[in-house]
């Protein structure tokens, strides 16, 4: 071995051999040592370097013969065994014209078991990520029909309820006294199959469409609603409920039924709390009020009776959670409202209270949930100019069919049931276009756009009012600056095509 | 999965002793001896059984936070010196080997030996003389000597 005359290879970190045409080892390196776990005193009774590679690199005689028939560098990969231990290297060789053989190694052990490590572990996580997929449907099932079955067992024990009733009436030798209470069961039959209709039309939808359709609602009615639906409930019983209103009744832009859903599930705790407990005059308050900076809507349904303990305050929202007596309660009903309200990205709390229990819910005002629910993402997504159109009207029925025609078309709809809904959204929102209503309560279309004028807000208004304003408009159209009308009943094509004729000039 | 690296640690005045225990891979977990926050360090290799090229890394990204703390390693096996000697950074600046295995051989009984030795017995990258335990003839050392102990001058 001539291992001085190779001397500055000594400091190379990769593994590397030298070796004469007869096949004498001339020289390695440290690292070559350590790659082939062996020592200087092994290599030196090595006589013959294809006898060596041989006898570990079961592949080494293809290579070595290759590597004869080329003038340039031949690199491969290739698994050796030491101690029965494979291990992978990329070779590189090379014949010298002064007769060497050079041989270069890369130990790529680690990066292949690194590389089927990893890509076991990413199989592993596909598996895991695809199992809590499928769990995730089955927990959602599972919790759809728990919540289907909770949801229906209302109407449909009202409804019984009713059946009964009539049942009891029919018994009676004249009918004609009982006509109006057999009426009133029948309506209330009616109702709650309309209802149990309506929950599944709802979960079907939910099923099939993943976007929840939203409404423009009189809050105050739903609440209403809500009421007369659990009246079956209290009948028998001292307990009173009473609705009060702060100020006009607020709009929600909600989907109905959930919301139903929601103050029936706590009017009637609030009712089976009362009932359990015995209390003395008993009372059920359900309080609506804007909240004052107008942003949102804040509805309390409250009762005398005793309340929540604080150690299940904590609970009171988990599934499956409840105080009811088996059989009473299934404990999806106040984590499936507080689901609902949350995805009308309002909140539902257990406020404090001295007696009783005390709920509140948030929601938010007409103009903020129009933002939250609107179709501005999809028009940015899709680079559509952002047109932002104000819809003020006390119809709600109008505000519903301008926000769906509108939603269709390449604007974003922001509604207002009143002038002064309209002038806080212009507050916060750069409104390009307002349509307007005429005749509103309050503060009418003319002397909403009055005060526009007289701020200086030179925003394009369309009124929107029936033909008998026609001439109305005709008067006052240049002295407010409108830009048009449009009459009512209206179609899609109008209502876009007016707003269009204004936005392309 | 490859088998944990497990480590014991004994804190005497402002000294963390800390011995290494298995493999030290890709998986090295070093939790348990961060932030620490001593003035002096002593790691023990001698059970490391095994350490790769990511092992190394894995070390050299902990050092990295006992940055002006005063180092020494213990007992350092074949295969640490071998790697430390292709990966920079093992041993930076201010690192102190004190005691570190070298191969030897003893032709008489045909045995290789992993003898310890300590830094100040190896000077200008020669391995000092060890006797056979068995036969007590002279031990020939069973690397290449400046190659092996090229390591020695990485931390000065």
């Amino acid at each position: 071995m001539d291992m001085e005359a190779f001397e500055f290879l000594d400091d190379l970190f990769e593994p590397i051999l030298v070796a004469e045409q007869d096949g004498t080892i001339a020289y390695f390196n440290a690292s070559f040592l350590t790659l082939f776990r062996t020592t200087p005193r092994a290599m030196k009774k090595q006589t013959d370097f294809k006898e060596y590679f041989s006898s570990i690199i079961p592949d080494f005689n293809s290579f070595y013969e290759e590597m004869m028939k080329q003038d340039q560098v031949l690199s491969t990969e290739l698994n050796f065994i030491i101690e029965g231990q494979v291990s992978t290297i990329i070779i590189k060789g090379v014949k010298k014209e002064s007769g060497y053989f050079v041989m270069l190694f890369k130990d790529v052990t680690v990066e292949k078991l690194l590389n089927d490590k990893y890509r076991a572990q990413l199989e592993e996580l596909k598996n895991t990520h695809g199992q809590i997929i499928q769990s995730d449907k089955l927990k959602v099932i599972g919790e759809m029909t728990a919540n289907i079955s909770h949801e229906i067992n209302n109407p449909l024990t009202v409804a019984i309820g009713n059946t009964e009733l009539i049942g009891f009436a029919l018994e009676a030798n004249d009918l004609n006294p009982q006509r109006e209470s057999i009426t009133k069961f029948q309506i209330n039959i009616e109702h709650s199959l309309d209802r149990i209709n309506k929950i599944i039309s709802n979960m079907k939808e939910f099923l099939h469409k993943s976007e929840d359709k939203k409404e423009y609602c009189d809050a105050r009615e739903i609440v209403e609603k809500a009421i007369a639906f659990t009246n079956p409930s209290v009948i028998g019983t001292d307990i009173q409920m009473n609705v009060m209103v702060s100020g006009a009744a607020p709009i929600l832009l909600i989907n109905r039924v959930k919301i139903e859903q929601v103050f029936v599930n706590l009017i009637q705790n609030a009712i089976d709390s009362l009932k359990e407990a015995g209390t003395e005059n008993p009372l059920i308050t359900v309080e609506l009020k804007t909240e004052n900076s107008g942003n949102s809507i804040q509805i309390s349904v409250k009762d005398n009776g005793p309340g929540i303990s604080a150690e299940n305050r904590a609970k009171i929202f988990n599934t499956f959670f409840t105080t009811k007596a088996i059989g009473k309660g299934t404990g999806l009903g106040l984590s499936i409202s507080n689901r609902i309200i949350q995805s009308h990205q309002g909140k539902l709390d257990l406020l404090e209270s001295s007696v009783g229990a005390h709920f509140r819910i948030t929601l938010p005002a007409i103009g903020i949930a129009g933002h939250v629910s609107g179709n501005w993402e999809k028009l940015i997504s899709d680079n559509h100019k952002l047109i932002r159109v104000l819809v003020v009207d006390n119809e709600l029925n109008i505000l519903n069919l301008c926000m769906n025609f509108l939603s269709e078309s390449d604007y974003h709809f922001i509604g207002a049931s009143s002038a002064a809904e309209a002038l806080l959204e212009m507050e916060r929102t750069k409104i390009d276009v307002i349509i307007t209503d005429m005749k509103m309560p309050l503060v009418d279309g003319e002397n909403f756009v009055r005060e526009l004028r007289a701020k200086n807000i030179n925003i394009p208004v369309l009124f929107m009012t029936s033909k008998d304003f026609v001439d109305k408009y005709k008067t006052i159209k240049d002295e407010l600056g409108l830009e048009g009308i449009i009459i009512k009943p209206f179609t899609k094509e109008e209502l876009v095509g007016a707003l269009g004729a204004i936005v392309n000039e | 999965m490859s088998q944990k690296l497990s480590i014991n640690s004994r804190i005497t005045g402002d000294e963390a002793h800390i011995e290494l225990i298995g493999i030290i891979d890709e998986d090295a977990v070093f939790d348990k001896i961060q932030n620490l926050k001593m003035s002096r360090f002593v790691f023990d290799f001698n059970q490391v059984s095994m350490i790769n090229s990511c092992g190394i890394r894995e070390w050299i990204k902990y050092l990295q936070e006992l940055e002006g703390a005063e180092i020494k390693y213990l007992n350092c096996p074949q295969i640490i010196i071998e790697q430390v000697n292709m990966v920079h950074g093992f041993i930076r600046k201010g690192i102190i080997v004190e005691s570190f295995f070298a191969p030897y051989f003893c032709a008489n009984c045909d045995t290789e030996k992993k003898i310890l030795l300590k830094n100040s017995e190896v000077e200008n990258s020669k391995a000092p003389v060890k006797l056979c335990n068995t036969c007590k003839s002279e031990l020939e050392f069973d690397a290449i000597e400046k190659q092996y102990f090229s390591f020695l001058s990485q931390g000065k």
